[in-house]
């Protein structure tokens, strides 16, 4: 690994990611250095395609690992809008408020109803915990909201990096509809509703935000999107690679063992090719190792040997077997 | 990291910005910053192989080649073929005797052949580059515009709500204004009549236009010859299974037999009760059809949308007819 990345300093010089509380390890490559090194420095979403289990979503918890940074994550849904990402209102509750105090005893201001989504939390934290309310609004109405994420400050700074999972499976507007709050960094509120006297949420001068976009590439995304976002592709990793994750995972496991399982895998992606089902993944390699290291079972083709049925059922995935 | 203006598209700017900003040492290094930004200079894509046309003499292979196991569950089966007639209980008796030995036939090395023939290599056969009926641009709006159904949005809708408080109705839920969605999928049903052997690339070309919008699993192609009413699909299993509405939209593509005639169509009577079958299931209907509104017929009842299947049809265009999306049920 001969690139050294300037903004994507904090790096390990061998590109690895130990495990530590709460995150596991994770191997990067030179071109995912080069991608996130190169976000960056052009302040541009990266979008992540690859197949299944190559490591997607778990690029962005390294990267935020790596950094010292706030991590806050959403997986698209086909009922996923910018609201939900965004601000909503939660109107229902404004109403009953409004029906159960009666006319002016005790109304709560605006700003109460609003539940601020992740890209607010990312913005702007400090006013998304309180709901956009005014510090003494929030004394007085007991509003502190719990950070969404996995929160890591460093000094002041409260960087993120915002993951937006499986931007695919979301209805084929909401890309287009993400264009402006990543672009310009900033989100209009809804009519009538002001934080600290402004009508719309802006990213902090002093916040830096990595914004980290997967697909499993269900969905055609449009064009325009596409043209904005830093494009990053996870190859599935060659057996050598996946036998130094797999030591990294399992620091003290048998190499010969994670050797076969490797090459196991890398049968069965050539075979999936040619059959056209869904190969195998790095997250189904992982898993194979760490069950046949704590249950101690050898990687024999013995027709109903244990590790077949491991085989099968965490590699192969055939049911009618 | 606030910026007041709008970028756009990652343009050569970014690309100079990442290039001085980052310490690359060498030219890979350079490439791949790059082919980060999109500014690869990539080899042309491995091009995907055409699709065949459809030949009903190769079922049930379907586009498979006879070495490549059959596929979990096939994104489209073409119908079974005709019922061969029965052969001849008894046998008959028949000898197979040598022919007499002819005298070869002299080659023809006439120069004109040899002409036509040094106009074709054999080596050089260059597909002839065909547009599709829906650009490849446009047809994913089309799709979304054609299949989009309603279903209860996120965005309230204040004048019920405004209206329920005025009168002191209690407000078990909040009433939300219509949201289209593609959540439901859509059945697609494929006319390969005769008459529409002219399209038969296009109709290959929809599945693969349709399942990207809608998603495959989402998408449940049939086949027909002519009576959409005997529709059928394959189960994984390789049974056959007859068409019925089954609460999505219905995307149709025939050309009525039209053929080309000028004139009104006059459609197959099964297209009466299939448009008819659809609304009594409370199911939205969409025919596209390759040949002008002029050729159309007028009455299919039933109430289905007829699209023009053509390169400037646009997704404005139907949702001026249908709106912001079908309603089912």
């Amino acid at each position: 690994m001969s690139y050294r990345p300037t903004f994507f300093e904090s790096l390990p010089k061998d590109y690895v990611l130990k495990k530590t509380a709460g995150v596991d390890p994770y191997v990067f490559s030179e071109d995912i250095a080069i991608a996130v090194d190169v976000v960056l420095a052009t302040n541009r979403p990266l979008l992540v395609s690859g197949n299944p289990g190559s490591g997607k979503s778990r690029l962005a918890d390294a990267v935020a690992a790596v950094q010292g940074w706030s991590l806050l994550a959403k997986t698209m849904t086909s009922r996923a809008r910018l609201e939900s990402l965004t601000v909503e209102v939660d109107q229902l509750r404004r109403l009953n408020d409004a029906q159960a105090r009666g006319k002016g005893s005790g109304m709560r201001p605006d700003a109460y109803y609003l539940n601020p989504g992740l890209v607010w939390w990312a913005f702007q934290p400090e006013t998304a915990c309180r709901r956009g309310l005014s510090e003494s609004d929030a004394n007085n109405h007991r509003v502190s909201l719990p950070y969404p994420g996995t929160e890591r400050i460093s000094g002041s700074a409260r960087h993120a990096v915002l993951l937006i999972d499986e931007i695919d499976k979301a209805e084929p507007d909401l890309p287009n509809d993400l264009l402006e709050p990543l672009d310009r960094r900033r989100f209009d509120l809804p009519e009538g509703f002001r934080v600290d006297g402004r009508s719309r949420i802006t990213g902090g001068e002093n916040i830096s935000l990595l914004t980290i976009i997967t697909t499993n590439g269900e969905r055609e995304l449009p064009q325009a999107f596409l043209r904005r976002c830093v494009m990053l592709e996870l190859p599935d990793p060659e057996p050598d690679q996946l036998v130094r994750i797999g030591l990294k995972h399992i620091p003290n496991g048998d190499p010969d063992r994670i050797r076969k399982i490797a090459d196991r895998l890398h049968t069965f992606r050539t075979k999936a090719d040619d059959l056209r089902r869904r190969p195998p993944g790095t997250a189904e390699f992982l898993d194979a190792i760490h069950a046949c290291e704590k249950l101690k079972i050898p990687v024999s083709d013995a027709p109903g040997s244990v590790w077949k049925k491991i085989e099968n059922a965490i590699l192969v995935k055939d049911t009618k077997a | 990291m606030t910026d007041e203006t709008d970028r756009g598209e990652i343009h050569l700017g970014d690309l100079a910005r990442a290039l001085a900003a980052l310490k690359w040492e060498n030219d890979d290094q350079a490439k791949a910053i790059a082919a980060c930004l999109g500014f690869a200079l990539h080899t042309s894509p491995k091009p995907k192989p055409p699709v065949e046309i459809y030949d009903r003499q190769r079922y049930p292979s379907g586009e498979r080649t006879p070495e490549q196991p059959p596929p979990e569950r096939p994104l489209f089966v073409p119908p079974a073929p005709e019922a061969v007639p029965p052969l001849p209980a008894n046998h008959l008796a028949g000898r197979i005797q040598p022919l007499p030995e002819r005298a070869p036939a002299a080659p023809d090395d006439s120069a004109w052949l040899q002409e036509g023939d040094a106009l074709y290599s054999a080596e050089e056969q260059t597909a002839v580059a065909r547009q599709p009926l829906f650009l490849e641009r446009t047809s994913r709006h089309i799709v979304s515009a054609a299949l989009g159904t309603l279903r209860s949005g996120a965005e309230i809708d204040e004048a019920k709500l405004i209206s329920a408080i005025c009168r002191r109705e209690p407000i078990p839920e909040l009433p939300r204004r219509p949201e289209a969605t593609l959540e439901l999928g859509c059945q697609l049903l494929l006319d390969y009549s005769a008459s529409m052997v002219p399209f038969w690339e296009d109709l290959n070309g929809l599945i693969g236009q349709v399942g990207e919008v809608m998603g495959e699993g989402n998408t449940r192609v049939y086949s027909f010859d002519t009576r959409p009413t005997e529709a059928v699909c394959w189960t994984p299993e390789g049974e056959r299974e007859p068409w019925q509405p089954e609460g999505r939209p219905v995307l149709a593509a025939t050309d009525f037999g039209i053929q080309g005639r000028s004139g009104r169509a006059q459609p197959d009577s099964a297209w009466r009760i299939f448009a008819e079958r659809c609304r009594q299931a409370g199911v939205p209907l969409v025919i596209l059809v390759p040949w002008p509104r002029a050729r159309w017929p007028l009455d299919l009842g039933g109430c289905p949308e007829l699209v023009h299947w053509n390169a400037h049809t646009s997704a404005s265009t139907i949702r001026k007819k249908i709106g912001l999306g079908h309603r089912i049920g």
